[in-house]
C-alpha cells in the first residue's frame, strides 16, 4: 500500500512516516502544493493524505485538479482548520474524509483503513473469525446471526476492527465513541463497562476472547491465535 | 448634574452683575435729571430777574417782575451787590435763610434742609416741618457792577420720588434674579442636553455593540467633534478588540499542529508493551497533558470562531431530541457518579438553530452539571416549555451554591469560583463562555441562579419568532 502524506511540517510528516511505516505501510512525502500535484499526476498511490494549508498552492487547489485530471485516488483531508465550512467544501471538491488536528493515531489509522476498503472497491466488510461487521448497514453477524448490539458497542468493535492487530487506547476508543465535543477522560472510564457487554454478545463457549485487554494500555482485537 | 449647575451660577451670575450694573448707572442718572432740571429752572429764573432788574430802576422793578413768566413768590430770592447788600429779596426770605451758613460761600448749587411752616411754601397745612430746598448761587452783573443772586426752591418730592425709584429698582431686580435663575438653569439643560445624550450613546456601546457608533449631529459644532471623537475612539477600541479575537483564533491556530505530534509521538510511544512502568505512567502523565492542551486549544479556537460569526445557520432543531442524545451520552457518566436525571420537556420544542452548536451547548451544560454535582445522590433537573411565545428551558443540578455576586461572572472565560477547585473537576473554564455565546448567537439569554434545593440553575430563553 503506498501512501502520500502532504503536508508543510517536517516534524509532523517524520512523525506519520515513522508510524505508518511501522505499520507496513510505504510512505512518500510531499511539503508543498506544486510537489505533491506533480506526484500525484505522475504516480500510482492507494491514498493521499492532504493538508490544507501548503506553500504554493493550497491542499483545495490540489484537490481540484487532481479530480479534474481523473484521478480518483482516496484523500484524506488532513487540516488544523474544523470548520464545517472547510469540511463540507473538502467534501464536495472530492475529499472524501476529512479529520482535524490534533487526531490521533488510531483514529488516522481507522480512516485510513475505511478508505483503502473503499478505494479497493472490496465489500465494506470488516471481521474477525466469525465475526462479522458490515460498515454500510451497521449490521453486526456471527456465524451468518445477526447480533444485536447498541450504537457504542458497535462504534467499539468497528474502531478496534479497522485498528486490528494494533492496540487502542481507552482514551482513543472514547474520543471515537462520544465525540470531540465530550471530555474524553471522564468518558475513557465507560470503555470497560461496554467492551465487558460487547465480548459477551461476541463470544459464547467455543470461540476464544477476541477482543484483549493489554493492561495499562487498552484494547486489542486479533484474529485468534 | 454638577456641571448644569455650574453653567447655570455663570450664566446667573454674569446676568445678574450686568442687570444690577445697569439698573445702578440708571438710578444713578434719574437722580441728576431731576436737580438738573431744578438747576435749569433756577438759572432760567435767576436769569429773567437780572435781566428785569436795572440797578437804577428800583421803582420799575416790581412791575417788571410781575410781567415774568413764573412768579417769584415761589422761591427764594436775594439779589445781593459786591458789599451783600441786598438789593431784591421775595417774600419767602422773610421766613427763613437758606443761604451757606458752613462759611464756604462758594458753593454754586448745594441742598440745605429748613425748618418753615409748609403752608409758606404751598406744600400743605400750616405745620412746620423739615423741607429739603435746592439752592443756586450765580454770579453776575447787572450794569456793569457785580451781583450775587441767591435763588432756591423746596424739592421735598424729588426725595420722595428718589426713594420710591430705589425700592422699584430693588424689587424688579429681585423679580429679575428669580427669573434669571430659572431661565439660566433651563438654558444650561439645554445647553448639555447633546452631551446627555451622547453619554447615554457611549453607555450603549458595549463588548457586544461595538459596530455601533454615536450619531453625529447635522451642524459642525463641538458637540459634532466631540461625539467624532468618540466614535474614533470606538473605531481604535473595536480595532484592537477584534485584533485581539483573531489573535487568539490565530493563535490556538498555529498551536494544533504542534500539539498533533506530540498528540502521535506520545500515543505511538505508549503503544510498545515492553515499556517499564515508570516510564509508562510517566508517558501517560504527558500523553494526558497533552490531551489537555489540546481540549484548551480546541475549546478557544470555538470560542474564538464564535465570537467572530454574526450569523449562524438556521434549520429547526427538536430540542427534546438533542438533550435526550446528549443525556443518553452521559448515562454511563450519570450512573457512576450517582447523579439521577429528572427531564420534563414539552413535546413540540423546535428552535430554529444551528444543530451542531446545539448540541455543543447542551453538552457543556450537562457536563458541567455532572462536574459540579454533589457525591452522592445528586440530581439534574431539566425543564423546558413554550409560554408567551417564548422558549424557555431550565437546567438545574445540585451542587454547592455560588456566591451572588459571582453569578454573573461565572459565564466569564477562565472564571472559576474557586481557583483551585479546578483541577479536583477539571475542564477548561471555557465551557460556560461557549455556552452563553451560543445561546446569544441564538437570539436569546441566559443566566444562572441559585435555586431553593440546593439548586444552581441555568435559565436560558429563545424568542420563538424569530
Amino acid at each position: 500500500m503506498n501512501i502520500l502524506v502532504v503536508d508543510d511540517e517536517l516534524e509532523l510528516i517524520v512523525q506519520l512516516r515513522q508510524a505508518l511505516e511501522s505499520r507496513k505501510y510505504r510512505v512518500e512525502i510531499s511539503m508543498n502544493g506544486e510537489q505533491a500535484l506533480d506526484k500525484i499526476l505522475g504516480g500510482a498511490y492507494d491514498l493521499i493524505l492532504l493538508d490544507i494549508m501548503l506553500p504554493r498552492l493550497d491542499g483545495f487547489s490540489v484537490l481540484r485538479k487532481t479530480r479534474e485530471a481523473g484521478v480518483n485516488t482516496p484523500v484524506l483531508m488532513l487540516t488544523a482548520r474544523g470548520d464545517i465550512d472547510d469540511r463540507i467544501q473538502g467534501l464536495d471538491i472530492g475529499a472524501d474524509d476529512y479529520l482535524a488536528k490534533p487526531f490521533s493515531m488510531a483514529e488516522l489509522m481507522a480512516r485510513i483503513r475505511a478508505l483503502l476498503r473503499r478505494g479497493g472497491q472490496r465489500e465494506p466488510i470488516l471481521g474477525v473469525g466469525k465475526i462479522k461487521l458490515d460498515t454500510l448497514s451497521r449490521t453486526v453477524s456471527k456465524d451468518g446471526e445477526d447480533l444485536s448490539l447498541t450504537a457504542k458497542e458497535f462504534s467499539i468493535l468497528e474502531f478496534l476492527l479497522y485498528n486490528k492487530g494494533s492496540v487502542v487506547s481507552r482514551f482513543n476508543l472514547a474520543e471515537h465513541v462520544w465525540g470531540e465535543d465530550f471530555d474524553p477522560f471522564s468518558m475513557s472510564n465507560f470503555i470497560d463497562v461496554h467492551i465487558k457487554n460487547l465480548r459477551q454478545k461476541i463470544q459464547s463457549a467455543d470461540t476464544t476472547n477476541i477482543i484483549r485487554t493489554i493492561r495499562g494500555i487498552g484494547f486489542i482485537i486479533d484474529e485468534a491465535p | 448634574m454638577k456641571v448644569r449647575k455650574k453653567i447655570t451660577l455663570w450664566i446667573a451670575g454674569a446676568s445678574l452683575l450686568s442687570t444690577v450694573g445697569f439698573s445702578v448707572f440708571i438710578v444713578y442718572e434719574l437722580m441728576e435729571v431731576p436737580y438738573s432740571l431744578i438747576d435749569q429752572e433756577l438759572d432760567h429764573m435767576a436769569a429773567m430777574l437780572v435781566k428785569a432788574k436795572g440797578l437804577n430802576a428800583t421803582e420799575n422793578f416790581t412791575d417788571n417782575i410781575s410781567s415774568l413768566p413764573y412768579t417769584p413768590d415761589r422761591y427764594w430770592i436775594r439779589i445781593s451787590d459786591d458789599q451783600g447788600i441786598p438789593l431784591y429779596e421775595s417774600a419767602l426770605t422773610s421766613y427763613t435763610d437758606v443761604t451757606d451758613v458752613s462759611g464756604s460761600g462758594e458753593k454754586k448749587r448745594y441742598n440745605v434742609e429748613k425748618d418753615i411752616s409748609r403752608a409758606k411754601i404751598w406744600l400743605g397745612q400750616d405745620d412746620y416741618d423739615v423741607v429739603t430746598f435746592r439752592v443756586r448761587v450765580i454770579k453776575t452783573s447787572i450794569d456793569h457792577h457785580p451781583v450775587t443772586v441767591t435763588i432756591a426752591k423746596p424739592i421735598e418730592d424729588i426725595e420722595e420720588e428718589y426713594n420710591d425709584l430705589l425700592r422699584k429698582t430693588a424689587i424688579s431686580l429681585l423679580f429679575c434674579s428669580l427669573f434669571i435663575v430659572v431661565i439660566s438653569y433651563k438654558l444650561a439643560g439645554k445647553i448639555l442636553q447633546p452631551v446627555a445624550s451622547i453619554a447615554h450613546m457611549a453607555k450603549e456601546i458595549s463588548e457586544k455593540s461595538l459596530d455601533k457608533r454615536i450619531p453625529l449631529t447635522r451642524t459642525r459644532d463641538e458637540f459634532h467633534d466631540l461625539s467624532q471623537a468618540l466614535n474614533r475612539m470606538f473605531d481604535r477600541l473595536q480595532f484592537s478588540f477584534n485584533r485581539q479575537r483573531e489573535f487568539i483564533g490565530n493563535a490556538s491556530h498555529e498551536l494544533k499542529s504542534p500539539i498533533t505530534l506530540l498528540k502521535i509521538a506520545q500515543e505511538e510511544l505508549l503503544m510498545d508493551d515492553q515499556l517499564s512502568p515508570p516510564v509508562r505512567s510517566n508517558l501517560t502523565r504527558q500523553l494526558n497533558t497533552t490531551l489537555r492542551m489540546s481540549k484548551l486549544v480546541r475549546n478557544l479556537l470555538d470560542l474564538s470562531r464564535l465570537e467572530q460569526s454574526e450569523t449562524i445557520k438556521r434549520v429547526p432543531v427538536d430540542l427534546k431530541l438533542i438533550i435526550g442524545q446528549v443525556l443518553e451520552d452521559y448515562k454511563e457518566l450519570l450512573s457512576d457518579k450517582d447523579i439521577s436525571v429528572d427531564c420534563h420537556l414539552q413535546d413540540d420544542l423546535i428552535l430554529q438553530g444551528d444543530p451542531e452548536k446545539l448540541v455543543r451547548l447542551f453538552v457543556n451544560l450537562i457536563d458541567n452539571g455532572i462536574r459540579y454535582n454533589l457525591l452522592k445522590k445528586g440530581v439534574i433537573r431539566v425543564l423546558g416549555e413554550k409560554k408567551r411565545g417564548k422558549l424557555l428551558l431550565k437546567l438545574s443540578n445540585t451542587g454547592e451554591r455560588i456566591p451572588e455576586q459571582e453569578l454573573s461572572l461565572i459565564f466569564e472565560q477562565f472564571y472559576r469560583v474557586e481557583k483551585s477547585r479546578s483541577k479536583v473537576h477539571g475542564g477548561t473554564g471555557l465551557g460556560l463562555t461557549i455556552a452563553r455565546k451560543i445561546v446569544e448567537l441564538h437570539g436569546g439569554t441566559i443566566a444562572l441562579t441559585n435555586e431553593p434545593g440546593g439548586f444552581i440553575q441555568v435559565s436560558i430563553f429563545w424568542p420563538l419568532n424569530v
